[in-house]
């Protein structure tokens, strides 16, 4: 028992501790000091605002005076939800229906690496000028195609966020359903073998085997999208500054106004910290759903 | 039933199709922007037959200096993504295989670095590997693009060992392998392709991140998305120097992706024997 | 497993970090920041040289930080000149806008003294003024060797050098770049025989460059073409710095003002929702009319390329951008275009100051030999030889000289640089923040967000959040 013990702790040693030190010597002092930023008044533009504590006074601002951060922690939740959710869903199907082709898998699995080789500022920069009203390609032809209002896409306040999340859906799905399709071809076979021997129908067998085998891998990478689109910026920044008026600003947005414009650094810390506080949240919910282990 | 059945396959074949123009469509129309001259890039209706030119190229290999952001962003997105997985896989392997106290927390407490914004974070590190004279070389930005791909690498590759049965493990430790060894011999390779996914995963978000890169590098080892932004200028933005760049950027990634494609099918996996 | 294992993965941690880092530092390879104290004896010489003077900077290397675009890629093709005749070294960076600002941020705030020459956008320096992060510039041009008695400032630069390198009544920096906007329109079409008959037909009146905003905006209704994808003018209207300052071109125009000051250093009355400015901001609004309907994205860089492309008739723009509507190779109405200055509102023609300034911070640690570049930078030859690289030199004599004179659009330039106001962008350390509720205020009134009046008494009541005690409310918002 002593034995056992002994080596599971010597299992954990190598396979955490390096880890788990690196992560505290590079990361836990920088967290720290975000963390103590967030209750000083630091500014970058007020000489005597050198970093004098100030208590809670950051984080009353911000939840209680702050409209405008409030909205745009809305519009981030709004704009991770559009793009997210179809993301994972044609990533499902798509993965299924190249799982079952596998010439297809072959031709086209290079090409769905594709839009994310294309850093998040360039893809930024190629839908600016395919959306741009008078040279862009895409609004041309949409307007050619009877849609006259594509001539001003980026400057419809209404729909902007759904064209933004139609650039964030471009850019990740494919890859999204490349990573399911890694997660499809690991589960095992024998069950859905099994439930077709039965007698059901594909899409039931889909429905009622694959898809819950798949689930956590679902989850994971639904979980690390959603954290980033929610973080979303330098694809928005280029495409809308958060406009027109701020109906595009989504909270990383604000809180880079916040630290560039305004120069406010112990506020746009505590906005830091509250989007922290808010995806831990949200993270430790979903997370609870899967299983932190294998199956047995 | 068989009409069905080909109406199907056409539908989805359709599908298929229409899916690929819209992921592959503006690439293109970067690749030919990139070979055009700026009337031509700019006009409407747009021109799909003109001219093509390659000072765009050499206006940004040649005469500009945009060879050695693309290599820096290599790399740096490469040795990131390695430190990422040698960290991450073992990690991945004992939260998959161990249980013990406080296991949930840790497994969420590696997401930490990712759930900050940069904005603010970027500040401490920035004065931290000023402090160490860092910024010059690629070692701050790599240790902190390592960070930030960490919680991918951890989470995503405990998804494929968890598909991973125990009995394989259990085998491997019977025949008196050390864990290690199970793992090495046995688990990962059953799931190489998850191992590759997750690896390109890495390397996409070290390759794809702006901010910190532009805090935490020197205009010597500034990547390319630090460099390609300064094409945006007041006199205009050279599109078709921004295009070319970009263009060049995608080969790289794109023949990893054909290399790596068989990976992805499981029959070569060599963990047929188990299922 | 016991919780023990994790404090003590902590406690290693600790200790580890130093080790850690130090093992992957690389040797302080910088020169010290030991300043060489050149001989205060030396005699001053009646013909001042550069070489003798750059003596004890010898073998120094200075490293300056810019945003990226052609006036300071010249500065990267001239330097090798420079570190010729010197023996200094010019290391030059170059970001996107944001990032130099960004940049230039994060050094300066945590001492960290990488640059030793910051070009920054002007309206920034009080910020950094107030911060302590600018050296005076007296440290230098009373020092025995360093200035050339043969550059006088005063003289030599347009007086707009007053506004981009002195706050509060002392001098802080040298323009790089004396931008400004007036006209640009289509003269192929302004003189076409047809239109002009068409027009007088229309408005009564002879066809021309806008003398006043009625003008203006008669010709814009009058080129706006949908149906052939031809419009009047254009707005730039993303939120967005192109949007701010374009705007106060209107503003001031029209009579308004945000602040009620003619020193951008200093606050005055805030005045951003008085009468004038409403007048100014729904006209500039009623331009979208004649502008292509993507216009509340559009930014210089739009504007440029719209206007490349022949899709527009008018508008108004940057001086030091007209070249490239004149490059063949980039523009399809090179050689038909006209420049005109700015249409004459209530206030008269007001062109809006743009630009960045050469700064040195406190932190530089080769301060006399950045002062040495920054000089050598405004010498007339090299002044010319920048301008002719894509810049728009803040020397007069530049303007004299017979290549540059006979450019179309020097004249027009040169005018509209007399006709300006000296606190249209402010100096005072808020002036980026100001900017931004200007942005933001401008750009939902474009956008039909709200009523003209309402967003410009949100930006009144934002603004005087931002400055605090320092300015009142002229007028009161609802």
């Amino acid at each position: 028992m002593q034995a056992k013990h002994q080596r599971n702790a010597y299992f954990l040693a190598w396979s955490l501790g390096p880890l788990f030190i690196f992560l505290t010597a590079v990361f836990l002092g920088p967290f720290v000091y975000m963390l103590w930023l967030s209750f000083t008044d630091l500014s970058f533009a007020a000489p005597d605002r050198t970093g004098n504590f100030m208590g809670l006074d950051n984080y009353s601002r911000a939840l209680w005076h702050d409209e405008v951060f409030l909205g745009s922690l809305a519009r981030s939740a709004i704009f991770t939800l559009l793009s997210v959710s179809p993301e994972i869903l044609i990533g499902i199907i798509v993965a299924e229906i190249l799982y079952t082709r596998p010439i297809a898998q072959r031709l086209l699995s290079p090409l769905f690496a594709l839009p994310v080789l294309l850093p998040t500022v360039v893809v930024g920069l190629y839908w600016r000028i395919m959306l741009q009203g008078e040279f862009g390609v895409v609004s041309y032809y949409l307007a050619e195609l009877g849609l006259p209002a594509a001539k001003g896409i980026l400057s419809n306040s209404h729909t902007i966020l759904i064209t933004l999340a139609l650039v964030d859906i471009w850019q990740w799905t494919p890859f999204v359903a490349l990573v399911l399709l890694a997660g499809r071809s690991s589960l095992p076979r024998a069950p859905l073998e099994a439930a077709l021997l039965d007698g059901a129908s594909q899409l039931r067998a889909f429905v009622d085997v694959t898809l819950p085998g798949m689930l956590p891998t679902v989850i994971v990478i639904g979980l690390i999208r959603a954290v980033d689109s929610f973080k979303e910026f330098d694809k928005v920044f280029i495409l809308t500054g958060g406009g027109p008026g701020n109906a595009s600003e989504l909270s990383s947005i604000y809180a880079w106004r916040v630290a560039f414009r305004r120069w406010d650094f112990g506020y746009a810390a505590a906005i830091c910290v509250l989007i922290y506080l808010l995806l831990y949240a949200v993270s430790q919910g979903v997370l609870s759903k899967i299983h932190v282990g294998a199956r047995r | 039933m068989k009409l069905r059945r080909i109406l199907l396959a056409t539908s989805l074949s359709f599908a298929c199709f229409v899916l690929v123009c819209v992921i592959i469509v503006p690439i293109l129309w970067g690749l030919l922007i990139s070979l055009k001259t700026r009337v031509d890039a700019l006009s409407t209706p747009p021109r799909w037959i003109f001219t093509p030119t390659l000072a765009n190229y050499q206006a940004a290999f040649v005469e500009g200096p945009y060879a050695q952001p693309l290599l820096n962003s290599l790399v740096i997105a490469a040795t990131s993504s390695v430190l990422a997985m040698l960290l991450g896989t073992p990690a991945a392997y004992a939260f998959s295989r161990s249980r013990f106290k406080g296991r949930r927390a840790a497994f969420l407490s590696i997401l930490t670095v990712r759930l900050a914004p940069a904005t603010i974070i970027a500040l401490p590190l920035f004065r931290i590997f000023t402090k160490l004279q860092l910024i010059d070389s690629y070692a701050a930005i790599i240790l902190v693009h390592t960070g930030v791909s960490l919680p991918i690498a951890v989470w995503i590759m405990k998804g494929f060992i968890d598909e991973v049965p125990l009995e394989v493990d259990e085998a491997s430790l019977l025949d008196g392998d050390s864990r290690f060894g199970a793992m090495m011999k046995q688990v990962l390779p059953i799931c190489i392709h998850g191992l590759l996914v997750t690896a390109a995963f890495c390397f996409i978000n070290s390759w794809n991140e702006f901010f910190l890169a532009l805090m935490l590098t020197g205009y010597e080892s500034r990547p390319f998305t630090v460099a390609v932004p300064a094409l945006v200028t007041p006199h205009g933005t050279y599109w078709g120097q921004v295009t070319a760049i970009s263009t060049v950027a995608l080969c790289p990634g794109l023949l990893f992706a054909v290399f790596a494609r068989r990976y992805l099918v499981r029959e070569v996996t060599g963990g047929a024997v188990w299922r | 497993m016991s919780t023990r294992i994790w404090a003590r993965y902590v406690l290693a941690t600790g200790l580890l970090f130093p080790l850690f880092c130090g093992s992957c530092g690389k040797p302080a390879a910088q020169q010290g920041s030991k300043q060489a104290n050149p001989s205060t004896t030396s005699v001053q010489k009646a013909s001042w040289t550069l070489g003798e003077n750059a003596k004890p900077y010898s073998g120094k290397t200075i490293r300056l930080i810019g945003e990226d675009y052609p006036p300071l890629q010249a500065i990267e093709k001239l330097k090798p000149d420079f570190e010729k005749a010197t023996g200094i070294k010019v290391e030059v960076e170059r970001y996107e806008a944001e990032a130099v600002l960004q940049k230039i941020a994060f050094d300066l705030n945590s001492k960290t003294g990488r640059y030793d020459l910051i070009i920054q956008v002007y309206f920034d320096m009080g910020r950094l003024v107030t911060q302590k992060q600018l050296r005076p510039m007296a440290d230098f041009l009373a020092h025995p060797t360093l200035h050339n008695p043969a550059f006088d400032p005063e003289k030599d630069l347009f007086p707009l050098w007053k506004t981009m390198g002195w706050y509060e009544g002392k001098h802080y920096g040298y323009p790089m770049m004396a931008l400004t906007m007036y006209t640009w329109y289509r003269k192929d079409l302004f003189d076409d025989l047809k239109e002009r008959e068409a027009f007088k037909s229309k408005y009564g009146y002879e066809l021309g460059p806008p003398a006043d905003w009625k003008q203006y905006k008669d010709i814009a209704e009058f080129f706006t073409r949908p149906t052939q994808n031809f419009y009047g003018t254009l707005v730039q209207g993303k939120k967005h710095m192109a949007l701010w300052q374009e705007y106060l071109n209107f503003l001031y125009s029209f009579g308004g003002a945000v602040m009620d000051t003619r020193d951008p250093s200093h606050y005055g009355p805030i005045v951003i929702n008085s009468p004038q400015a409403v007048v100014a901001t729904e006209y500039y609004k009623s331009l979208l009319k004649y502008s292509p309907p993507d216009s509340l994205n559009f930014t210089w860089d739009d504007a440029l390329a719209l206007m490349q492309q022949g899709k527009v008739a008018m508008c108004l723009m940057w001086s030091d951008s007209t070249y490239a509507l004149e490059k063949p190779t980039e523009s399809k109405v090179a050689g038909k275009m006209g420049y005109a200055m700015a249409p004459k509102g209530a206030a008269g023609r007001i062109h809006q100051i743009g630009g960045q300034s050469y700064y040195i911070p406190t932190t530089s640690k080769n301060p006399e030999a950045a002062y040495l570049f920054i000089e050598w930078m405004l010498q007339s030859d090299i002044q010319i030889g920048q301008q002719k690289l894509g810049g728009a030199s803040a020397r007069k004599s530049t303007y004299e000289t017979p290549e540059v004179l006979k450019l179309p659009w020097t004249s027009a330039g040169i005018a509209a640089l007399d006709h300006t106001h000296p606190a249209m962008l402010y100096t005072v350390p808020e002036s980026l923040q100001i900017g931004d509720v200007i942005q933001l205020a401008i750009s939902d009134a474009l956008a039909d967000r709200k009523p003209v009046q309402d967003a410009l008494d949100w930006a009144a009541l934002e603004i005087k959040k931002v400055v605090g005690e320092k300015a009142v409310l002229k007028y009161q918002p609802k």
